[in-house]
């Protein structure tokens, strides 16, 4: 094997100080290696430049989906200077996209500088390839949404719509929308469904037509396996695929690079400057693991399989792509209330069927009489609810993953934003003739 | 003094969430509910039979082998085996069924409590014993390969030993105590293994291949591992509680640490990594279009034989894996040396018993490879024994 400090083997011309995959790059092949596999996975025609252009022609228009993580500036470097290297084809050469940048503010400690961005690249160079950006605030999320209030009874399995249309909603923000969860997990449960929700609806308003994620292959490995952990199992194809939603494409250019890859390319172009969160080191191997996400802990596994089996990573995302969730019937499925996929499955039924909720009853007087007393303080409480409830009360169907990541968190109450499927949006996005 | 004799009358918040009777003594692992004793009890042993009826894993007049290690999961498995076949008349006959890996020190101690178990439940015990069947012990396997690859050899020659114990005593259905614990742990190993051969039967309560004569199943499925503890507790049954001095094998052994830390976070990580498994479908299989031959004769009666040849050839289609293990397609083939089920021309265990005698000493120096050589559980049992 090839050791640091080698003359770089691609190049022939440097010495390598980077090793990734048992193999030695110097910093200019490492940059290159990197943007190459983001290529091959944007490889298609429809990304190519033209040189020939009919007048009606209309450039695809691509949506990157900017979360402030290393992944996106990664991705966002390696997209520009694959425009970069379509504008310097000669005087005729038409870029292939046009690329909106879509960054969403949706985090507590989301710490992002446009304007630094911008003159890192250069305001001029980027309006000459085509790069835009748009900053979504969060809050807008919910105050432009009717909100609907749910209750869920855990022990019955059973999610009932208390209230269609909420007018004096008491969620006023983002933040008071996830905080009706107390579990960190269920939180970032919630953002998740609504960050790609933003998203769809943003890409659909930009008249894009693909959508690039981040996600690294290690990003895509703690998702199957986070998917799993939460019983979202049938979901994992989503997140393996460059998935079809209606004409939407949502494409991972990275999905075959490395967490450590990612970090080390960041490192090399002087990156980590552009946002205080690149610079801050892993903060959650401080946390007690009660404090941690159950993607934090699949992250931390996956680091600490690194040295020993470093192929982990890989295999998961390869097994990942193997699994499938074509359903024939899918569009007579129900859809969950509140991440508004298929269920594949009756949770309630399921989990009836695995959980016995009988009793032994009261077998001497003590027992008869301890039971009378617990009717008696349950008495009040029942008039309570009952006087709560109205008749328009409507069982609605929550997937296994919502309706377990609400018991986990002690949800009986949620109030949710009622929105459409993507589906639905995106039957709000046809495209005329003249268009 | 009338007071102080008369019991103190137990808080409603107290109680059992499920009965509201009786004090609440322990919360339920599978979903936080705090229950009596007696509550436990009921939906410990409804859930297992609920499980039992809805795969319909028995009939009547089976007779069933349970796989008996004397550990608490198979301890409590024998112990409600025959509770629910007496309350709900499967009419089952119980046969215990015990394998000996020879692992001294651990094994020995073990098969003394199943042996106990039999007097307990009055049930027949077959011992069947790794030297016997493969004339190698598990504290020779590891002193020859080593520890960290001891549960692949234990594995695999185990799974053989209890089909062979089993057909020993012609009996066509083996009983495990694999519980929920066990099934979840194995959904994210083949996903961390990339197994695609076994990803979408993760999570079945019966394993049947084709050809197969012995049935196993698993009707602790969604059995929390900590239920089965706190039952085995409160019922005071008689289990062995040390765990296999070779275990835990290494990667497993990460992923039972990432399972242990989930489920501090999320009691419910197990079965909802269940819930998962049996939703994981596999792509259909490309299929590969051969491109016909040029010479192949125009005439249509002919054309129908090569049909059929060709058919017959991709029938005898044989892979050659990575590892020189050679496939024959079909589900139901015999290992060519042993006559054990098998997908290759040779079985699994015969492959790495081939491998085990090349690397078997022809020469012994002192006494410490001799058949009866004792492993490191012996050596770390004679450790703790020492005082200063």
């Amino acid at each position: 094997m090839a050791e640091l400090g080698d003359i770089c083997k691609r190049c022939k011309k440097k010495v390598t100080t980077v090793t990734s995959r048992k193999d030695t790059f110097c910093e200019n092949c490492f940059i290159r290696f990197i943007r190459g596999k983001q290529r091959k996975q944007m490889q298609d025609d429809k990304f190519k430049v033209k040189f020939k252009v009919k007048p009606d022609h209309t450039k695809l228009r691509v949506l990157l989906d900017f979360e402030n993580n290393e992944e996106s500036y990664v991705l966002l470097d390696s997209v520009i200077s694959m425009l970069m290297e379509q504008s310097n084809q000669g005087p005729k050469a038409v870029l292939g996209f046009e690329l909106i940048v879509s960054v969403i503010n949706d985090s507590p400690d989301f710490q992002f500088d446009l304007a630094k961005l911008k003159n890192f690249y250069g305001i001029e160079e980027l309006q000459k390839l085509g790069v835009s950006f748009i900053e979504i605030d969060c809050n807008s999320f919910v105050t432009d949404n009717k909100f609907e209030q749910l209750s869920l009874d855990i022990k019955k399995f059973q999610t009932l719509k208390i209230k269609d249309d909420i007018e004096d909603t008491n969620i006023k923000s983002y933040s008071e929308l996830l905080h009706q969860a107390k579990d960190k997990t269920t939180r970032e449960d919630f953002s998740i469904i609504v960050h790609e929700d933003i998203t769809i609806k943003t890409a659909v308003d930009n008249k894009c037509s693909i959508i690039l994620k981040s996600d690294s292959m290690t990003r895509m490995a703690v998702t199957i396996l986070s998917d799993t952990i939460r019983g979202r199992g049938a979901e994992i194809p989503r997140h393996c695929d460059n998935k079809y939603i209606g004409t939407f494409e949502m494409m991972h250019p990275l999905s075959d690079i490395l967490n450590s890859e990612i970090k080390t390319y960041i490192k090399i172009l002087g990156i980590d400057k552009l946002s205080p969160s690149l610079s801050v080191e892993n903060v959650n191997s401080n946390l007690s693991t009660k404090s941690k996400t159950v993607n934090d802990m699949i992250s931390e596994y996956f680091q600490t399989l690194e040295i020993e089996y470093p192929e982990t990573v890989s295999t998961v995302v390869k097994i990942g792509g193997k699994l499938s969730n074509n359903d024939e019937n899918i569009a007579n499925l129900h859809r969950c209330e509140i991440c508004k996929f298929p269920i594949y499955h009756d949770p309630k039924q399921w989990l009836e069927q695995i959980t016995v909720l009988d009793h032994v009853p009261p077998q001497n007087e003590e027992e008869k009489a301890n039971y009378q007393r617990y009717l008696e303080s349950i008495n009040n409480d029942k008039e309570i609810e009952s006087s709560n409830q109205t008749v328009d009360d409507t069982s609605v169907n929550l997937c296994y993953g919502c309706m377990v990541t609400l018991g986990v968190s002690e949800v009986n109450n949620l109030q949710w934003p009622q929105r459409p499927t993507r589906e639905e949006i995106l039957s709000e996005y046809i495209l005329d003739d003249d268009e | 003094m009338e007071n102080n004799t008369r019991k103190k009358e137990v808080k409603v918040g107290q109680l059992c969430q499920l009965c509201h009777c009786r004090k609440a003594v322990m919360k339920r692992p599978k979903n936080l509910q705090k229950l009596c004793k007696e509550c436990f009890y009921h939906v410990f042993e409804t859930e297992i039979h609920l499980t039992i009826i809805k795969e319909k894993l028995f009939y009547k007049g089976e007779t069933i082998a349970i796989g008996a290690s004397g550990g608490k999961d198979s301890t409590v498995l024998a112990s409600i085996m025959k509770t629910l076949n007496e309350r709900y008349n499967y009419g089952l006959n119980l046969v215990l069924l015990s394998v000996d890996e020879g692992i001294v020190g651990y094994r020995d101690d073990s098969l003394a409590t199943v042996k106990r178990n039999q007097q307990q439940y009055q049930m027949p015990l077959e011992i069947v014993s790794y030297k016997d069947l493969y004339n190698w012990t598990m504290d020779e396997i590891v002193s020859c390969t080593g520890v960290k690859s001891s549960c692949t050899y234990c594995g695999v020659l185990r799974r053989q030993a209890l089909d062979r114990g089993a057909i020993k005593l012609d009996i066509h259905h083996v009983v495990t105590g694999h519980n929920a614990d066990d099934m979840a742990e194995t959904v994210l190993m083949n996903l961390l293994r990339g197994d695609a051969a076994r990803i979408e039967s993760s999570v079945n309560v019966t394993t049947n291949s084709i050809g197969s004569p012995v049935k196993r199943s698993k009707p602790f499925k969604y059995t929390y591992q900590k239920e089965i503890v706190l039952y085995a507790h409160y019922k005071k049954l008689d289990y062995f509680s040390t765990e296999c001095t070779y275990a835990p094998e290494a990667f497993r052994g990460t992923a039972r640490v990432l399972l242990k830390n989930l489920e501090s976070v999320r009691p419910s990580c197990i079965i909802d990594i269940i819930h998962s498994g049996g939703h994981f479908k596999l792509k259909p299989k490309r299929i590969r279009t051969n491109t016909p031959k040029k010479n192949i004769p125009q005439n249509t009666n002919n054309n129908n034989k090569n049909k059929h040849n060709n058919n017959n050839n991709t029938d005898k289609e044989i892979e050659i894996r990575p590892d020189g293990s050679v496939s024959i397609v079909k589900d139901g083939n015999r290992c060519e040396r042993c006559g054990y089920l098998s997908m290759n021309k040779i079985c699994k265990a015969c492959i790495l018993l081939q491998g085990l005698e090349a690397n078997r000493p022809k020469m012994i120096i002192g006494e410490s490879l001799t058949s009866s050589s004792d492993g490191a559980a012996k050596l770390s049992k004679t450790l703790e024994g020492l005082s200063f």
